[in-house]
């Protein structure tokens, strides 16, 4: 009895966070590298070299990053904002790489540092076929529940944990498409781990811009985006060298 | 929201374009309404229309406000829907193919998450629960239980779970009747097995579901029995692995070589142990090994603790198995140790002991051309040495990151050493052209025995402030040394000229010196703003040198002491160093311009023996300078690279140096110490572009520098003829002005037919003159030297691939006191080298080497050409052996050669070394051997 009043209360009051979700605002994410997981996962590589490998690297600490994703009613802009101001009297330059989307006309707006070239991937919106899988956790204050795909251009296992609780179909980097925002992508078994840290609603009117970029840029579909990576992917598995020495994880 | 409505939107008109017209509907709708087990209405809940085939989302809506959700004008092929809300077990419901065009489920009842899981998913929201079907499933880490606790008592912490007085398990009531571990039974199957005995240390997950019984398992219906079990998943470190690699080879000349290794690792440690031994010339292990021997710690045994710019890295130690060496003559090596690496969270922890042991020994043939300010002379030596050098070092480091805030580092390095040397040399002297006469013979013979240890000490502590980027270091650091030694010298001198005149010295030395170094750092670290930042630091290091040196004459009869060459002498080197750098630093673009005053002391005394206590004091001498200092580097955004960095430098001049005392141990070159010796002082600049695209998978760099001396340190040249002795060379370290060097230096890949056919090219030039004065007399020596060389790498296939190399260089080499001598030596080869897989498990490896070799002046030309020529095989069905049959040098024609010109002489050295032989060898890998051709680059 006590059970079933505390779900109903439960459901009622998510109920209310589920309508009053504000329109715009913006989630950190917290991205995570694990070297040795990435050459663990590329099966065109010797298993003898991944696996001496899996053992040099494997307990020297992940690498971490910090991203964003902003978003409006209208549109959202996923950036990666890495504070070098640790590192005093050190910087480097950062990869360019901003996703932003328009989802009121479905159109792609990619903008992203590859093979020595500024590329714009401009298309329209499009989404993997994911699978739904029965786990649920909890990220950020929101149930999530998981979904997976296999990328067979970069040949990647994608696990997606999307929430519940707030139904929008974007997620960090390129990923979307599934009922809820993603808040967690889990590639290879932990290789790369993007997960959603803090989030922020900010007031309703907040307009994401679209990116500027240079005037030097190259525009290409996302059919021939993925040319370029399959050539590229094809070169590497030839070479049997991992591909993101050169290419984005 | 408004995301979701547009999707939905563009769906359903995608989907109500087609028109129902057969018995069996094209398209359908779905509907249905979700309520709880009070019969209340459940808003909100995600509903998902699955494939059946392998659950990937077709379309997805949310109930409204009375529950109820559809799905219009879908296609007709059978679903999996799925309901999810987050107060819900997940529920999924099977729509098969329908003859009408609407399926209605009406009242779909969800199950509300039991209470107790609700808590721990909302309320303790750092704790995730994983739902996977009727599984629960905990992370076990988040609860936290005393070191040493079992199992049980971990369960005892989790919500939902109770354990009693004996042990029994149960969760909402029901029994827990099975305990697996990682999946699999653990000691049979009373759960109380596991969870009194296992540590919870070793848990990562605890999850709980309905066993299924035997019955069900076989025919997949459920049988109504209502049986919990429980799987505990470990964690990731106490998952193990390991490798190890075995080998055994002999063949003829009396060649044999042999090694092992063994590592077993996990997640937090490695463990590994190494042992080989050969007479195949290698005297240590490839940089391969080494980084599978040490681990993780391969790369972090390089912090020196020394802060700030420039840093002399003075004491600075690393630590390698066996020694560097040349490839002359013959060797036989062994050695051996174990390395320990423990890295957890933010502990890393290293200690690793290493043993090795090297005979090296050979014969070699030295002609040597010397000139004076007019006239020249030559020497032959043909030289015997053997020397056995063994060593046990042991080394730890520990780093502890205590917070985010303070790191903490520790390392130990120690060393014990012995060494061997016999050494029987001849020197045959003689005119120059065009008599050729022999003026003298000199042979002199040399045993000595060395014992000694060194012991580095080194802590670093590093705090960051709260205002970011704000930081300050600390270091102090010991580095102690001791070495022990007894020398035997026989030189016999023999006179040709006139009469043939014999003079013979026999010393015994007994050698015992010690270094202590002290030093510390400090530095700190203050941003000005996002792109400015500025730091100071402060060195200081004191050395204190003590050596004692007697000398005993072996010929006299009594053994006495040879006054002139016994002495004893402390020095002690104060080093104080303070500076600062203002730095620019913003996307890539790093520039720092900064300044040191730098004073270091020196002082000294010496006595002809420490016991007699007389002693003579060093003029005391202290060098100041202010030292400028610039380094910039850029990064721009296409992969490119650019550096240019200055420097100027001040080396004092090493005690041995300064001595007063002469060295003859060879009455036939001396060497004497200089009191008045002031720093060598220069300007170092360099700079280099490197480039690399990823696309073309093509790169380049260039990199240029020069070094421009005000004042350096040469050994300058006196030789008189002594009749009846011969040319008696004294050699003195004195301050000349001038003399600079510059090289230039590039690299380049580019892919002439990607993944088939590379090029490489490289190419390097040289200039330097140094002035020497001989006999007193100025000497320029100009040296310029060039080489360019050029490979072409070719895969024709995964299993066949060649590789095929050029190599020219020239070095010419002119000096300014007798251009006669003038000397320019050419170089030339070329090289090739193929791997073929010839059958599944069968490689033949072939490359050969040929060397050419000229110069103008000794009459000496070399032509060698080295081919080495092997088989293997991979044997097993799960590839652990393999067997290989190799030749060496089958032409027999290697040889260690070697050629400089230099100050006031030109000479070539050439020694036998290990060449033609064939060997069999058996090797054993735990993970099995590759059956493909290894890839260059990775």
């Amino acid at each position: 009895m006590k059970l079933t009043i505390i779900s109903i209360v439960l459901s009622l009051f998510l109920t209310g966070i589920l309508c009053a979700q504000p329109e715009s605002g913006s989630i950190n994410y917290i991205v995570k590298h694990k070297w040795s997981k990435k050459i663990a996962a590329v099966d065109y590589i010797s298993k003898s070299k991944r696996e001496r490998d899996d053992y040099v690297w494997g307990n020297v600490p992940e690498y971490e990053e910090k991203a964003t994703l902003q978003y409006d009613s209208m549109s959202y802009k996923y950036e990666e904002i890495n504070d070098q101001s640790e590192y005093v009297g050190q910087s480097w330059r950062e990869s360019e790489y901003v996703i932003y989307r328009d989802i009121e006309q479905n159109k792609t707006y990619d903008l992203m540092r590859m093979f020595n070239k500024l590329y714009l991937i401009e298309d329209s919106i499009k989404y993997p076929q994911w699978r739904i899988l029965n786990d649920m956790k909890e990220i950020a204050g929101h149930i999530c529940m998981n979904a997976q795909y296999r990328d067979t251009i970069k040949q990647n296992n994608i696990v997606a944990w999307f929430a519940l609780d707030w139904p929008l179909n974007f997620g960090p980097e390129h990923y979307g498409g599934l009922p809820g925002v993603i808040l967690e992508i889990n590639m290879n078994n932990g290789a790369k781990v993007i997960r959603a840290d803090t989030i922020i609603a900010t007031e309703p009117n907040r307009i994401i811009e679209k990116p500027k970029h240079k005037k030097r840029i190259k525009n290409i579909t996302q059919a021939e985006y993925n040319q370029l990576i399959l050539d590229y992917m094809d070169e590497c598995i030839k070479e049997e060298r991992p591909y993101f020495w050169g290419l984005r994880y | 929201m408004y995301i979701l409505r547009k999707t939905i939107a563009l769906l359903l008109f995608t989907f109500s374009i087609s028109v129902i017209f057969a018995q069996s509907p094209q398209n359908i709708n779905i509907k249905g309404r979700i309520i709880d087990s009070l019969g209340e209405t459940v808003p909100a809940a995600t509903v998902m229309l699955l494939t059946s085939s392998d659950s990937t989302l077709v379309n997805y809506t949310t109930s409204d406000s009375d529950g109820k959700f559809s799905f219009r004008s879908i296609k007709n092929r059978g679903y999996l829907l799925k309901i999810s809300h987050i107060g819900f077990m997940p529920i999924q419901k099977q729509i098969p193919v329908i003859n009408q065009d609407e399926y209605n489920f009406g009242n779909i009842t969800v199950e509300p998450i039991a209470e107790i899981l609700m808590e721990v998913v909302i309320k303790s929201a750092q704790a995730p629960l994983f739902i996977h079907g009727d599984t629960v499933e905990y992370d076990a880490r988040l609860f936290k239980v005393p070191p040493g606790s079992t199992v049980e008592d971990l369960l005892k912490r989790l919500p939902g779970i109770e354990v009693d007085e004996s042990g029994g398990i149960t969760t909402m009531g029901k029994n827990i009747g099975r305990v697996y571990v990682d999946g699999k039974t653990f000691f049979g199957d009373d759960p109380k097995s596991v969870t009194k005995n296992l540590d919870a240390e070793a848990i990562s997950k605890v999850q709980v579901y309905n066993d299924k019984s035997e019955q069900e398992r076989l025919t997949g219906i459920k049988d109504g029995s209502d049986n919990k079990a429980m799987n505990l998943e470990l964690k990731e470190e106490y998952k193990k692995g390991y490798f190890g690699k075995a080998s055994v080879a002999a063949g003829t000349e009396e060649r044999w070589a042999g090694r092992g290794s063994f590592n077993r690792f996990n997640e937090t440690s490695q463990l590994s142990f190494l042992a080989y031994g050969n007479n195949l010339n290698s005297t240590g292990v490839n940089w391969e090994d080494y980084q599978e021997f040490k681990g993780s710690s391969a790369y972090s045994d390089y912090d020196n603790g020394d802060f700030g710019f420039n840093a002399r890295g003075r004491g600075h130690y690393s630590m390698s198995f066996g020694s560097n060496y040349s490839g002359k003559g013959f060797s036989e090596s062994y050695g051996g140790g174990a390395n320990y690496n423990y890295f957890k969270d933010k502990i890393k922890f290293n200690v690793s002991y290493m043993f090795s042991q090297s005979d090296i020994f050979y014969d070699q043939f030295t002609k040597r051309q010397t000139f004076l300010t007019d006239t020249s002379f030559f020497r032959y030596d043909t030289t015997k040495y053997d020397r056995l050098n063994n060593s046990h070092s042991i080394s730890s480091r520990l780093e502890i990151e205590f917070d985010t805030s303070n790191t903490f580092i520790f390392r130990i390095n120690s060393r014990l050493s012995n060494s061997a040397l016999d050494n029987l040399q001849k020197q045959l002297f003689q005119t120059d052209a065009p008599l050729y006469s022999d003026i003298n013979l000199n042979s002199f013979q040399d045993e000595s025995d060395v014992d000694a240890y060194s012991v580095n000490i080194l802590s670093l502590y590093n705090h960051k402030f709260a205002k970011k980027g704000r930081s300050f270091s600390i270091s102090g650091a010991a580095d102690i040394s001791n070495n022990n030694s007894g020398r035997l010298t026989d030189n016999i001198n023999e006179y040709f000229i006139t009469l043939t005149q014999t003079e013979q010295l026999k010393y015994l030395y007994d050698n015992t010196s010690s270094d202590e170094l002290y030093k510390s750092s400090i530095m700190y670290v203050e941003p000005l703003s996002k792109r400015f930042s500025l730091m100071g630091f402060y060195n200081i290091s004191s050395n204190e040198t003590q050596s004692e040196k007697i000398v005993t004459d072996e010929l006299s009869v009594n053994n006495t002491l040879v006054d002139s060459m016994t002495n004893f002498y402390i020095h002690t080197v104060l080093y104080n160093r303070l500076g600062s750098s203002f730095s620019y630093a913003w996307e890539g673009l790093n520039i720092s311009l900064g300044g040191a005053y730098q004073i270091i002391d020196m002082k000294g005394r010496y006595a002809m023996l420490q016991e007699l206590n007389d002693y003579n004091n060093l003029i005391p001498k202290s060098y100041n300078n202010f030292v400028p200092y610039f380094r910039t580097d850029w990064q721009l955004p296409n992969n490119m690279r650019l550096s240019l960095n200055y420097s100027y430098e001040i080396d004092e001049p090493t005690m041995s140096q300064l001595q007063p005392i002469t060295d003859n141990s060879n009455p036939l070159y001396k060497v004497e110490g200089n009191l008045a010796l002031t720093p060598k002082i220069y300007h170092s600049i360099n700079g280099g572009i490197y480039y690399w695209n990823q696309a073309s998978f093509s790169s380049f760099s260039v990199h240029a520098g020069t070094s421009i001396n005000e004042t350096s340190i040469v050994y300058n040249q006196n030789t008189i003829f002594k009749e009846g002795v011969g040319y008696v060379t004294t050699s003195k370290p004195e301050n000349v002005e001038g003399g600079q060097s510059t090289y230039a230096y590039f690299w380049g890949s580019v892919p002439i037919i990607k993944t088939i056919l590379t090029l490489n090219l490289s190419g390097n030039v040289s200039f330097s003159n140094s002035p020497v004065f001989i006999n007193g007399i100025e000497n320029i020596t100009n040296s310029e030297y060039y080489r360019v060389s050029l490979g072409l790498n070719l895969t024709l296939g995964p299993k066949l691939s060649f590789n095929f190399g050029g190599n020219l260089s020239q070095n010419d080499v002119k000096y300014s006191i007798q251009n006669t001598q003038n000397q320019k030596i050419i170089g030339y080869s070329t090289s090739g080298s193929f791997k073929w897989q010839i059958f599944k498990k069968t490689f033949i490896e072939g490359n050969l080497d040929w060397d050419n070799y000229e110069s103008n002046k000794l009459d000496y030309k070399a032509d060698i050409l080295v081919t080495n020529l092997s088989v293997r095989q991979v044997l097993g069905e799960k590839n652990r052996f393999e067997m290989r049959l190799a030749g060496f040098d089958l032409l027999n024609q290697k040889q260690y050669l070697y050629q400089i010109a230099s100050e006031n002489y030109t000479e070539y050295t050439i020694a036998p070394t290990l060449a033609r032989y064939f060997m069999l060898s058996v090797a054993y890998n735990l993970k099995g051997f590759e059956t493909k051709i290894k890839k260059n680059r990775y």
